[in-house]
């Protein structure tokens, strides 16, 4: 191997890379006074500012961290308040400081439940959070993991990670959510330790200070390590569930700022323009702002961070963002890394626009939701909640082709959700599940032949391509969802695995 | 026009799909060319090459990132173009580009022969253990191949800043190549 080896390498990285390179910049505080700039070229123009849509972008970020566990770090410690300790460290270079440390101790909570599969434990040791994101410190012992895999990128994880949240608990819509996984290494016992990190949306942004527990279902389903890029392998086989509620009674620390003119444009005119950004509040764990794009064609890029008093510039970590209701406006939330404490934070810069904060700043001081529950009357006057499922998560193949097992899953938009199968030889199958939109990316190479069918009584279109490959997309009008099943396999029987989609009992 | 509109292009097999993706990142990626094949007519032939190659991949492919598939092609396409004897006579960016990578295998890794694909992915890991700055003046110098002067403009910094920027990646690098046991 040889230089030139690597610089061809180079070639075949990731293409989220190659694309950040060229449009992302580097944080304010790494940047110097103009004055002390290169002066030997005129500033670089930019021929074109990218413009995707809003959404796609934020969610590519989104799952373009998702199961980010394979960045190199070795922790040492065994508690959640030490692994922000030392991640604070990795990410700003200094000693986390006393405030910064009572904020995570006061969002911090002990949950302590265990499941066994087998000779293997994981307990859900803790969690720091609160409102709709939290940070839960997993332990697993009774598995020998390897030390030489705590570095870099052959890390352990999970196949898969499933998490219920009671909807009804909820004083809004769930319009969507995220769940990741990373792996932190080895305690001094040797046992794995792990941070899964999840976040919810509500479709009203002001609506998630709910003080009661949120009931919360977590599956965690065979320990796996990474092998390359693509594929993970099972070292463990098992399944670990575990039921235990959040405590949200310590309400995040939220500032309101001022509306902010930022820079955006109109993807239908490739026109920069300037974009009022409205309601844009700052809290321990996010940035949330609106903006109005009554025509869907304005967006902004979200290249979000925080500036520490102590000269730390910090980057959002992944965001989401969603219409209203009345479709005239985004809404959008970036997430910190880590849970900030607000008195050390001296700016934040959206769309490369800086707002600095001062004292005078609004302290927002919410009041506590009542929750919204669907309830029926019955004829004994007794009051009985109704069951809401979300066909996103609820609804998913429950029978599967010998050796296929989830390889991937993702929320893809607000209204989309898709589970990616694979086999040893690396065939799969893709499951995709909408509230809202009918597939019809999935394109097969002609010669394709196709069949009118039915799954589960409801009407449903088989193709088959002569060169591989088969698409069958169908309509559940009666629990109110379209899907589609793609595969490489032609052994593979879709209709078998569409009749197999069912929600989960209760 | 934006990207997921010409990728339709493609998919369409509507021949605009080129002249569109010309026309937004034409001038970008004759760019990218020029850096490493340091000839203008090289260049334009590696971008026609790089048009045709996208037309007969998309579909089936689909790019979630429409510029960096346009890029990787560009630039693979011009690396294997170069002539690597032509270019060292002439002291290109990219042959300088390639002594500091050089420098950043451990001793006993050139023995290794390695896919290049493998190697990606490699690098795919070490780029996610970067900070995110550190990642962009890497990436910028050695996969875009811009000067230390450009980089320092694009980014408001001093040439210095990112020239030790870059010295802390490559030891960085180093380090994780050999962690990654790519000296076995």
């Amino acid at each position: 191997m040889n230089g030139r080896d690597i610089f061809l390498g180079l070639s075949y990285i990731n293409s989220r890379y190659i694309d950040e390179a060229e449009r992302d910049t580097v944080c304010e505080h790494a940047k110097v006074p103009s004055g002390k700039q290169s002066t030997q070229q005129s500033p670089v123009k930019h021929s074109r500012f990218p413009r995707p849509l809003l959404i796609a972008a934020l969610i590519a970020i989104l799952l373009a961290l998702v199961g980010c566990g394979i960045a190199a770090v070795i922790f040492g410690g065994d508690s959640i308040q030490e692994w922000f300790g030392f991640y604070w460290g990795e990410i700003t270079g200094q000693y986390m400081g006393a405030d910064q440390t009572a904020i995570i101790n006061k969002l911090t909570q002990e949950i302590g439940v265990s499941d066994t599969d087998g000779d293997v434990t994981v307990t859900i040791d803790s969690a720091t959070g609160s409102a709709n994101m939290f940070y839960l410190l997993v332990r697993v012992e009774g598995y020998s993991f390897n030390k030489q895999y705590q570095y870099g990128f052959y890390q352990y994880g999970f196949n898969r990670i499933q998490c219920e949240i009671d909807t009804q608990m909820l004083p809004a819509k769930l319009r969507g959510g995220s769940r990741s996984i990373r792996y932190l290494g080895v305690n001094q016992d040797g046992a794995g330790l792990f941070l899964v990190i999840l976040c919810y949306e509500l479709s009203d942004m002001g609506a998630d200070d709910l003080l009661e527990p949120l009931p919360m279902k977590l599956t965690l389903e065979n320990l796996t390590r990474r092998i390359n890029l693509k594929k993970n392998k099972p070292v463990k086989e098992g399944q670990w569930t575990f039921s235990f509620s959040l405590d949200r009674s310590e309400i995040p620390e939220k500032i309101a700022l001022p509306d902010t003119l930022v820079g955006g444009f109109n993807e239908d005119t490739g026109e920069s323009i300037p974009v009022l950004l409205r309601n844009i509040v700052l809290s321990n764990f996010d940035l949330r702002y609106t903006f109005d794009s009554p025509q869907g064609n304005i967006t902004i890029y979200p290249n979000n961070s925080v500036l520490l008093k102590n000269g730390s510039c910090i980057q959002s970590w992944h965001g989401s963002g969603a219409r209203s209701e009345d479709r005239l406006t985004f809404n959008c939330t970036s997430y910190w890394p880590i849970p900030l404490n607000i008195d050390d934070i001296a700016s934040i810069t959206i769309a490369g626009t800086e707002i600095k904060l001062s004292g005078g700043n609004t302290q927002i001081y919410p009041e506590p939701v009542q929750q919204n529950a669907t309830t029926d009357q019955t004829d004994g006057n007794e009051q009985a909640t109704t069951p809401v499922r979300n066909v996103l998560t609820d609804y998913y193949p429950r029978q599967l082709p010998e050796g296929y097992s989830v390889r991937d899953d993702a929320l893809i938009d607000q209204s989309t959700w898709s589970i990616l199968y694979r086999n040893e030889t690396e065939d799969t199958v893709r499951f995709s599940i909408s509230s809202q939109n009918v597939f019809t990316d999935a394109v097969l190479a002609p010669p394709v032949e196709e069949k009118c069918l039915s799954v589960s009584g409801h009407a449903a279109t088989l193709q088959i391509s002569g060169k591989g490959g088969q698409v069958l997309r169908w309509n559940n009008d009666t629990d109110g969802y379209y899907a589609a099943l793609f595969t490489t396999d032609l052994q593979v029987d879709l209709i078998a695995i569409a009749e197999s989609v069912t929600p989960e009992t209760p | 026009m934006e990207d997921a509109k010409i990728v339709e292009l493609f998919w369409a097999r509507n021949e605009d799909a080129i002249k569109e993706t010309d026309a937004v990142y034409g001038r970008k990626l004759n760019a990218l060319a020029k850096k490493i094949l340091l000839n203008l007519e090289d260049a334009e032939e590696s971008v026609s090459d790089t048009y045709m190659e996208t037309w007969k991949t998309i579909p089936p492919h689909r790019p979630k990132y429409f510029f960096a598939f346009l890029a990787s092609i560009c630039r693979h396409l011009s690396l294997n173009k170069l002539d690597w004897k032509m270019a060292a006579k002439r002291n290109a960016e990219v042959v300088c580009l390639t002594e500091e990578m050089q420098r950043c295998i451990p001793d006993t890794g050139y023995e290794r022969a390695m896919e290049a694909k493998e190697l990606g992915r490699i690098l795919d890991g070490f780029l996610e253990s970067l900070p995110k700055d550190s990642r962009l003046i890497f990436l910028r110098r050695y996969w875009y191949v811009d000067t230390i002067a450009e980089i320092a403009q694009r980014y408001g910094m001093t040439e210095s800043k990112v020239k030790m920027q870059l010295s802390r990646t490559k030891e960085k690098l180093c380090t994780y190549l050999k962690k990654e046991e790519i000296y076995i």
